[in-house]
């Protein structure tokens, strides 16, 4: 149970709405000592694969990141932050897929190239049907092919992420104050810290005030 | 036999007030450390969390009520029904001290990021406090059905 850590962070505004971080790095870290020390070791290690644009994942291949996944989910995890790591995975490996379809490409050589899941094998197994025949498990996957035909990157980005916070939010809302709250705030604080860093107009913002404190700083 | 029948009417008598007072501190504890926690997200109005927090209190005070309401004197012929009077009305004060720590925990949770939602988030805490005041308000009339 952890009472005080959950009412000790902010509400956070759905990552469309928000304009900046309702808590900075460094306050959240502070308040995540009160993790007891495996839930904040299960954390951290899961953050550093599940978050989104993960820094350290940039230039890996698919099969590299399903290696770093499966050895996540090897360890010792937490029930909540397994189901999403389990998730998270499954939602790439579709995307994955879903990308080199489109891209007019057959499967691949490597029959484990989307990993040796039961979803992978229902992939292989249904690349020529639209939707690898999952469009009812996954009914994400038509508007996502669409706004991959149609180039909107952004627009799949925003679809993708809504999807991971809607699930969060549900599974937080299971038990308010047990560690699926705090798992569920921790990674939903990452996705909105990424979205708002990838925020174009707040960059031009950004960028103008800075020029503009530097032409100051020179004129003075 | 006897002698366990007078146990049970001892454990009886003791019970609401035990049972109550364990609810309660469980139920202050959830709610003072969601206090404390909120405490650190807001710059006024600690106060009203403290005292959200100590909501659950009250189970103790119908715990020591009971417990005096019930007959002193322990016979065979009383023990039975008090040990069921007694545990009965303990666990409904334990159970309801608990779920409404969890609910003054949500209030000020609620309220912490929504202060005008204050009154309104703590419904819930106060329906459960109804229904401990029924089994408290029962406990009450049927000890004084005990037979002589």
């Amino acid at each position: 149970m952890y009472y005080d850590l959950i009412t000790s962070l902010p509400y956070l505004q759905h990552f469309e709405r928000a304009d900046r971080l309702p808590i900075t790095p460094l306050r959240l870290e502070q308040r995540l000592r009160r993790l007891r020390p495996k839930h904040a070791d299960q954390l951290n290690r899961a953050r550093q694969i599940v978050r989104w644009r993960p820094e350290r994942l940039t230039g890996q291949s698919d099969r590299e990141t399903i290696e770093s996944f499966s050895q996540l989910l090897e360890s010792e995890l937490n029930e909540p932050l397994r189901d999403y790591v389990q998730f998270r995975l499954t939602q790439l490996t579709l995307l994955a897929a879903l990308r080199r379809k489109h891209d007019g490409r057959g499967f691949p050589d490597d029959p484990n190239a989307f990993g040796n899941s039961r979803l992978a094998y229902t992939i292989r197994r249904n690349w020529e049907l639209p939707f690898f025949g999952l469009k009812y498990c996954y009914p994400w996957l038509p508007p996502a092919t669409e706004k991959l035909s149609a180039g909107d990157a952004i627009g799949l980005e925003r679809l993708m992420m809504d999807l991971h916070w809607q699930w969060l939010t549900r599974r937080s809302e299971l038990s308010m104050f047990e560690i699926d709250a705090v798992v569920a705030f921790v990674l939903k604080w990452d996705m909105l810290r990424a979205w708002i860093n990838g925020d174009p107009v707040k960059a031009k913002v950004r960028f103008t005030q800075l020029i503009d404190k530097v032409t100051d700083v020179q004129n003075t | 036999m006897e002698l366990i029948i007078m146990t049970l009417g001892w454990i009886g008598l003791y019970a609401p007030l035990a049972l109550g007072a364990i609810g309660s501190m469980i139920g202050c504890l959830r709610g003072g450390m969601a206090a404390c926690g909120a405490m650190l997200e807001v710059e006024g109005g600690f106060g009203r969390f403290v005292g959200v927090a100590a909501m659950p209190s009250s189970q103790t005070i119908y715990g020591i009520v009971v417990t005096m309401a019930l007959p002193a004197a322990i016979t065979p012929d009383k023990s039975p029904g008090m040990f069921a009077l007694g545990l009965l009305s303990g666990l409904a004060l334990l159970f309801s001290a608990l779920a409404q720590g969890t609910a003054c925990a949500s209030a000020i949770n609620a309220s912490k990021s929504k202060p005008e939602v204050f009154g309104i988030s703590l419904a819930p805490a106060a329906l459960i406090e109804g229904f401990a005041v029924f089994a408290f308000v029962f406990a009450l009339v049927l000890a004084g059905r005990l037979p002589e």
